[in-house]
């Protein structure tokens, strides 16, 4: 059972050449939002996507536009993610990196409390072409993120499974 | 790190009249902190941590107009940060330039007992955001949890009780 707040991720990626793209999906569950990457207040944690491979090169990260939400903090609408909402990570992978993975790390705010943040690993495997249509799924160990150093103690400790899905490879 | 210690523990959580049994927290640097010894003629008691947006939205606030204007009627504050240690606690006074005895529940067992009991939620969570007053005896005279759709970045309300009780039609 998942800790209330918790998303569910699903990765899904194709390779061109050296050229790889990453989807991750993430779930947030009814009646939860997470704080967008940027967060109306600075006071707010903002979520992070967060790429560990070595040989992943030049990963940049598109975060999806949050919607705006009266939650009743301070008197003013928030910039929020709630209902599925979508990651794209673009880089370069070198010769022979068959997975990559990394984390995303987030603060859920559930019904009237927020809850400590916590970070939500992700892991997608580069399958030869004729693999690709198979899906892997697996269990995903959850750990603190590297990005914040005040959110890194902070985080919570749990256990979940995420979904990974099999990346595809694009012959040039 | 050094664990809370408390004198009892026949209390499951309290409530407004409950007598606070005294206990003691180290502070960021270590050092043991007895409640009874830091605290003044009133005291207000505060649970918060360094993740909770409410939290930090009202830190500023918390020093200088929530505790500066009851000082000299005996008011002291006193925070308690929950379930962090105290390399992450130690980021709120740092960042919010507090000098009010500061001390850190890395394990939660003092923060339990003030919690409300609230549907779903941990203890731990339930109590940050949450202001006590204690009289003299230790006794407490008003609580406040965080209710997310009144929030009041000010806590007026604790504003309100501290002068009634302190000084105001209270008396």
């Amino acid at each position: 059972m998942t800790p209330p707040g918790s998303i569910v991720l699903d990765a899904v990626g194709r390779r061109r050449g050296r050229s790889v793209e990453v989807t991750l999906t993430a779930q947030i569950p009814a009646g939860t939002h997470i704080e967008p990457h940027v967060p109306t207040e600075p006071t707010l944690i903002p979520t992070e996507v967060e790429v560990e491979v070595e040989g992943l090169e030049a990963a940049a990260v598109d975060y999806p536009e949050p919607v705006r939400k009266d939650l009743g903090f301070r008197g003013m609408a928030l910039s929020v993610y709630e209902g599925t909402v979508r990651f794209v990570i673009r880089g370069e992978v070198a010769a022979g990196v068959e997975v990559v993975r990394g984390t995303v790390s987030y603060q859920p705010c559930v019904g009237g409390a927020c809850l400590p943040p916590r970070s939500s690993t992700w892991e997608a495997m580069l399958k030869r072409p004729q693999e690709a249509s198979s899906t892997a799924r697996g269990a995903v160990s959850v750990g603190p993120s590297r990005n914040r150093s005040r959110q890194r103690s902070a985080r919570a400790s749990e256990s979940m499974v995420a979904r990974s899905s099999a990346m595809s490879e694009e012959r040039d | 790190m050094q664990n809370a210690t408390m004198e009892t523990a026949t209390i499951a959580t309290y409530e407004v009249g409950d007598r606070v049994a005294d206990f003691e927290l180290p502070d960021v640097s270590g050092k043991p902190r007895r409640l009874s010894d830091i605290a003044g003629e009133w005291t207000l008691l505060y649970f918060t941590t360094t993740w909770c947006p409410y939290c930090t939205a009202e830190a500023p606030f918390l020093e200088t107009e929530v505790t500066e204007p009851f000082r000299d009627r005996g008011l002291r504050t006193v925070v308690v940060d929950v379930k962090e240690s105290p390399e992450v606690a130690r980021q709120l006074p740092d960042r919010f330039g507090w000098t009010m005895p500061f001390l850190v529940d890395a394990h939660g067992e003092v923060s339990e007992r003030f919690a409300p009991k609230k549907e779903g939620l941990p203890p731990e969570v339930a109590v940050i955001n949450a202001h006590f007053i204690l009289d003299s005896e230790l006794v407490i005279r008003f609580a406040e949890y965080l209710n997310m759709e009144r929030f009041d970045i000010r806590a007026t309300a604790v504003t309100q009780a501290l002068d009634a009780l302190t000084g105001g039609e209270g008396q």
